[in-house]
């Protein structure tokens, strides 16, 4: 059997008497398409900021291409390839995106300590960075403070940040999470042209989407695994379709 | 073209003043003193984003260092220069270590709290550092063995200028490195920073030292031009004071504690003189009315103005 690239063993976080997220064992294999769906309030967040370390859990436990990291801080974790994004946006709003994304790469390659030449003299990490401002058609707004572009651009470097360390697997928190529809179709064509070296997790919604892009489902409900299978599995569930389908329907 | 003139102003600037202001060396030494310590600050505060209520701890460990050095014998002024910054930056590693566990309040509180312990540490010793007398007998050896103090100040006022300019440019190099750019991003926002691989607090402990060894060769300097030291180059006060100088010339703009600690010492020397029973009362008041005036500090002023301008235009 191949290792997966992310395993997580009776996962389980508790906030007091609430328990958020409820021994999940979740395996997620090297360049899969994989998404996390269920209602509000079923865990969802609350897993993904276990699987990044914004929280360590309060039992079990987490392996990323064989290691345990369940102790892991959070910048180790990144430096291992485990990248995500963040549903309300969360970016450096004074910086210009390219300066945000020359200082990623910088991180990946591990010049975040060099403090004596410039760091606009880098210009392996310029090329890159205008690559990846390409791909997320930010070219034009490179270079003003990011506090000032509209919300739909800033999802789109949202997920440029997360991509520019190159991961081997990218979170994804609900990416289109408050953009019109017609750029949220613009922002899933520019996940769904990602290279399978990167594995993505995400979380969504929209269930259009989630068929489309994703190779398989797992369904959450009160912070423990409901069901998980492919796209066709998860439909034909009666069960999910009453939980959760049914909701999203009436929306 | 813009940096020859920017270099151009640099040493035109010190041969001018000294040119048309021979009396007023003294004062200027400090000004430029004070301009060095709030640009070691604005290291810390504007780019990094750590808040320090404490930053003269280490501008006190410089003063005193090198004023300890030169009254026991040790007065070649440089190498005692070099030697109290690795003090000052040794004594910060572990503050640093400290101040950066806590978010931004608790910060100012461990700041605040170091700074009273040193000082009051600093008065209890009196034995060695002289307590409320102040530290007497430095006797510092002239300026590469060739330039000794004289009492008009020139040789103090060209060492204060190099030692300046040396700082602005080591702070304007490393705001401009990899290591800058990751402070910058630590300020904006820290999380996201630790989500992209930046050890987030050991950057800021970096950042601590760097800051501190500068504050450190101010107060090394001062000590060693002005050949005193006293108390309240150490305490709150002064850590409160410089924080102004930085918040009214404008934090993260690198020019801003020059320019506030020139404004800030000589509206003190000014109203002192004008008014010398209330005019602590006549600071406060345009302390009040600057940041209500410019919440940015003048740099933030000028640039709103021209911003504005182009939006006319």
């Amino acid at each position: 059997m191949v290792k997966p690239l992310l395993q997580t063993v009776e996962l389980t976080r508790r906030f007091g008497a609430f328990t958020a997220v409820d021994r999940v064992s979740f395996t997620l294999p090297a360049g899969a398409r994989h998404a996390l769906i269920g209602p509000n309030g079923a865990g969802k967040t609350t897993f993904v900021n276990l699987l990044s370390g914004v929280l360590a859990p309060s039992s079990g436990e987490l392996h990323f291409e064989g290691h345990c990291i369940t102790r892991t801080p959070m910048h180790l974790r990144a430096r291992m390839g485990l990248s995500r994004t963040y549903q309300i946006t969360s970016l450096f709003p004074r910086l210009t995106a390219r300066e945000q994304i020359v200082f990623a790469l910088l991180e990946r390659d591990d010049l975040g300590w060099s403090w004596l030449s410039p760091y606009a003299k880098r210009r392996a990490q310029y090329e890159e960075a205008e690559s990846l401002l390409q791909l997320v058609r930010l070219t034009e707004e490179g270079d003003i403070p990011v506090r000032s572009l509209p919300y739909g651009k800033q999802r789109l470097l949202e997920i440029a940040l997360g991509l520019a360390i190159h991961p081997s697997l990218l979170i994804l928190d609900e990416p289109a999470a408050g953009i019109p529809s017609d750029q949220s179709a613009e922002l899933f064509e520019v996940i769904a042209g990602l290279s399978r070296e990167t594995a993505i997790l995400f979380i969504e919604h929209d269930m259009d989407i989630v068929f489309r892009f994703a190779e398989r489902i797992t369904v959450l409900v009160n912070g423990g695994v409901f069901c998980e299978g492919t796209p066709a599995d998860i439909a034909a569930d009666a069960d999910v379709r009453r939980i959760y389908l049914g909701d999203a329907e009436n929306v | 073209m813009k940096a020859a003139l920017i270099v151009a102003g640099w040493i035109a600037a010190p041969v001018l003043y000294m040119a048309l202001f021979p009396d007023s060396l003294v004062l200027a030494s400090q000004i430029l003193l004070m301009g060095l310590f709030a640009l070691s600050l604005d290291l810390l505060v504007g780019y990094a984003g750590v808040a320090s209520l404490g930053h003269a701890v280490f501008f006190g460990i410089g003063a005193y260092g090198a004023g300890l050095l030169a009254a026991n014998g040790w007065g070649e002024p440089l190498s005692a220069l070099v030697l109290t910054m690795l003090v000052a930056a040794i004594f910060a590693l572990p503050v640093g270590l400290l101040v950066v566990r806590g978010g931004s309040l608790g910060r100012l509180m461990i700041t605040l709290g170091i700074a009273t312990l040193v000082s009051e540490a600093a008065n209890r010793a009196s034995g060695i550092t002289g307590g409320a007398d102040g530290l007497q007998g430095m006797d510092v050896w002239p300026l590469l063995g060739l330039f000794s103090y004289d009492l008009q100040g020139r040789t103090g006022f060209v060492y204060a200028w190099i030692v300046l300019t040396l700082g602005f440019l080591a702070v304007r190099s490393i705001v401009a490195s990899p290591f800058g750019l990751s402070l910058q991003a630590i300020r904006e926002n820290p999380v996201r920073a630790a989500a992209l691989g930046t050890p987030v607090r050991a950057r800021l402990t970096f950042a601590f030292v760097l800051s501190a060894a500068l504050a450190g060769a101010a107060g090394a300097v001062m000590a060693q031009t002005t050949q005193v030291v006293a108390l309240n180059s150490l305490g709150v006060h002064l850590s409160a004071d410089v924080l102004v100088m930085l918040l009214i010339g404008g934090v993260g703009r690198l020019y801003g504690g020059l320019i506030g600690a020139a404004i800030f010492m000589v509206v003190h020397h000014w109203l002192s003189d004008l008014d010398p029973v209330y005019w602590q009362i006549w600071i406060g008041l345009i302390l009040i009315g600057a940041a209500l005036a410019a919440p940015d500090g003048i740099l933030g002023a000028i640039e709103k103005l021209r911003s504005r301008k182009q939006v006319a235009w």
